[in-house]
């Protein structure tokens, strides 16, 4: 018992030091991993002495040229040098006359870089556009164009004010569906009442807001009469296309 | 797995499609919003000699009576130019916008010795734009009745429905001697006696075409049923049997008059004919019955019977059959009146010692409280279901009130001295 347990001893003991040596011997020559990080709270400036980035005065001190980069080796894509506060850990030996070939391989490698990152972004769009499958832009629910906001959305628009101003009703549930027509100058030209639930003061609202809004109306557009359906609810206008 | 998701997609797909309602814009709006109604003070047609009292009673009369629709808020304003008068003038719409209203009343009058000439016009403010115009010509003791019929107008104008502030209530006073039948416009103004009989006369009812009036009276000692016309001062009885005659209600279409008869021992309902004739009974019951009241329709009839002991309304049809209770609720349930739209009925509970005025529907449902002060009993409906008229005292002698159909606006109409109870309202 007393002989294994010493001879146990010995041979851990043993190993021990041959791995203590072996270091020595060898010693690590993986360079220390570079460490990035943006300070969103405190925002990089070009000139801290300037204050922030976004003033600008007579008394500001023209920042200065950004500094040249430290390293051949460090990634394109990563944020500004700015932000970098830990170094490479190695030191490179410097070779004045081929600065500027160095200088002119990194700038064309940037902008490799840059030309890869908008492909891929513009791919991504597309990609989506694709999955939506409405090929419109905008909010998924938007009734705008890319042209901008249509001429429903403006007589919509022109009547939900006016109703502001005089709704009124006696009903528990009031409901009128206007068939509007307007005309190529803008005008309320016929205004049809195409269903109501019976309220009379609510149907007098809705026609004190037509003529409210047929006041200020711009013409349609293409010089085309418009007419649409028009829904109103005390909560709500909702408009649909005959 | 795969089948309950697809299920799930079926179920859920067509559902969302109908709630979406692809194309329609939804945008919120606020909601109920109380119109302000500007009365302005009548202007002096032509430079004609003003008389700045009648000019603002016919501009109160406007502010009243618009307040009590509910339909709008109404003040009196104070006149603005009128350069040209009302038929060349224009309106300078900026003063009374500026000022919140969204409605414009706007008159001229001319007095003439005895005669009075009102133009009044309801103008749009929001849209610079006429909405209604009368002119009325007539006497200076029509002054009043003139605002009203225009306050009818814009009721018309605004709801679809004439109002009826150009209506009559009955009721019993005891200002001109016992218990008389008077008469006075909706707002207690213009009130007269109809009968001077120096007697009990109780249950005034109106014909529905409003020219006739039928009541009970003692005035010979035993409770009768009379009817006279508002035009002369002739009463004639219509029902003199022996015992009660009491509680009498016109039918819709005034062929018939439904009252409670005690001639055969307790009080059942009968009908009889207009002139009094042909008698028909239409409740057998060891009971007590009275106050018979017609629906709208003429098909059914609301009385209060005591069958199972205490006071309740009952429901039968026209001729007496399928008779059923009305009222659960309450230990006694008296005055029954039919709403003109049918679906709803008033009637005065008792409850703490005071009688309180209740609403129910037609079918039993929905019994609601509508007064809470003093003891108010008797109600009766506007022509217009608009409004309740009801007697009620509320520490001091008893007053006619009315509210509207809600319970809201409770207002003292009645402005004589003694006690004004019973009110029955008229047709338009």
């Amino acid at each position: 018992m007393g002989v294994s347990f010493v001879i146990s001893t010995v041979i851990h003991l043993a190993v021990f030091l041959l791995l203590l040596w072996w270091g020595q011997l060898f010693p690590s020559t993986r360079a220390a991993e570079e460490t990035y990080y943006v300070d969103v709270v405190n925002l990089p400036v070009a000139n801290p002495r300037a204050g922030s980035p976004t003033q600008k005065g007579d008394n500001a001190e023209a920042p200065p040229s950004p500094p040249a980069p430290e390293s051949p080796l460090s990634m394109p894509s990563q944020p500004n040098t700015k932000g970098r506060t830990a170094t490479t850990g190695k030191s490179e030996k410097q070779d004045t006359s081929s600065d500027a070939a160095f200088a002119e391989r990194m700038a064309k490698l940037e902008s490799k870089a840059e030309s890869q990152h908008q492909e891929a972004t513009l791919e991504q769009l597309r990609k989506k556009l694709k999955l939506s499958g409405s090929g419109r832009a905008g909010m998924p629910a938007g009734s705008g164009s890319e042209a901008g906001s249509d001429y429903t959305a403006y007589v919509q628009s022109r009547l939900k004010d006016a109703f502001y101003q005089t709704i009124n009703y006696s009903s528990k549930n009031p409901e009128v569906i206007v068939h509007l027509f307007i005309d190529t100058d803008g005008k309320v030209i016929r205004q049809k009442f195409e269903k109501s639930n019976g309220d009379a003061t609510f149907e007098l609202a809705v026609q004190r807001a037509i003529e409210k809004a047929g006041d200020k109306l711009v013409p349609p557009p293409n010089r085309k009469v418009f007419d649409g359906l028009f829904r109103f609810t005390p909560k709500s206008i909702t408009h649909n296309k005959p | 797995m795969k089948l309950f998701l697809s299920l799930i997609v079926l179920i859920v797909l067509p559902t969302t499609a109908l709630c979406a309602q692809a194309g329609y814009i939804e945008v919120t709006a606020p909601g109920n919003r109380q119109l302000k109604l500007a009365a302005e003070i009548p202007h002096a047609q032509n430079n004609a000699a003003a008389n700045t009292s009648a000019a603002k009673e016919m501009a109160d009369v406007i502010a009243f009576d618009m307040n009590m629709s509910g339909t709008v808020t109404a003040d009196v304003g104070d006149p603005l130019p009128l350069a040209g008068g009302l038929m060349f003038g224009a309106t300078n719409f900026a003063p009374w916008l500026a000022a919140g209203f969204d409605l414009l009343v706007r008159g001229e009058y001319s007095i003439t010795g005895d005669d009075l000439t009102v133009e009044f016009r309801l103008y749009d403010v929001l849209n610079n734009k006429m909405m209604t115009a009368k002119r009325y010509l007539g006497k200076n003791r029509d002054l009043r009745r003139f605002a009203h019929s225009f306050c009818d107008e814009i009721l018309q104008q605004m709801t679809g429905g004439r109002g009826p502030f150009t209506s009559h209530i009955a009721f019993i006073s005891t200002q001109y001697g016992n218990k008389e039948v008077a008469i006075m416009d909706w707002d207690g103004h213009n009130s007269l006696p109809l009968t001077r009989n120096g007697s009990i006369n109780l249950n005034p009812d109106f014909s529905p075409d409003g020219r006739e009036l039928i009541f009970t009276s003692y005035k010979r000692g035993n409770p009768d049923l009379y009817k006279r016309a508002l035009s002369n001062t002739v009463e004639i009885p219509l029902s003199r049997h022996k015992g009660l005659n009491i509680t009498g209600s016109w039918s819709p279409d005034g062929a018939k008059i439904a009252l409670s008869l005690s001639k055969d021992g307790n009080a059942e309902i009968y009908t009889i004919a207009r002139d009094g004739s042909n008698p028909q009974r239409l409740t057998v019951s060891p009971a007590i019955e009275v106050s018979p009241v017609w629906s709208p329709d003429g098909s059914h009839i609301a009385f209060v019977s005591d069958r199972l002991g205490k006071p309740q309304i009952f429901v039968m049809d026209a001729n007496g059959g399928n008779v059923r209770r009305l009222t659960t609720a309450g230990a006694y349930n008296v005055n029954p009146r039919w709403s003109p739209k049918g679906d709803r009925i008033a009637y005065a509970r008792m409850q703490g010692g005071a009688f309180q005025i209740y609403v129910i529907n037609a079918d039993g449902s929905g019994d609601t409280q509508l007064t809470t002060t003093g003891s108010s009993e008797n109600p009766a409906w506007s022509p217009d279901g608009r409004f309740i008229a009801f007697s009620s005292k509320r520490g001091g002698p008893a007053a006619i009130y009315v509210m509207r159909a809600d319970g809201s606006g409770q207002t003292r109409v009645s402005q004589g001295k003694g006690n004004a109870t019973q009110p029955a309202w008229s047709s338009r």
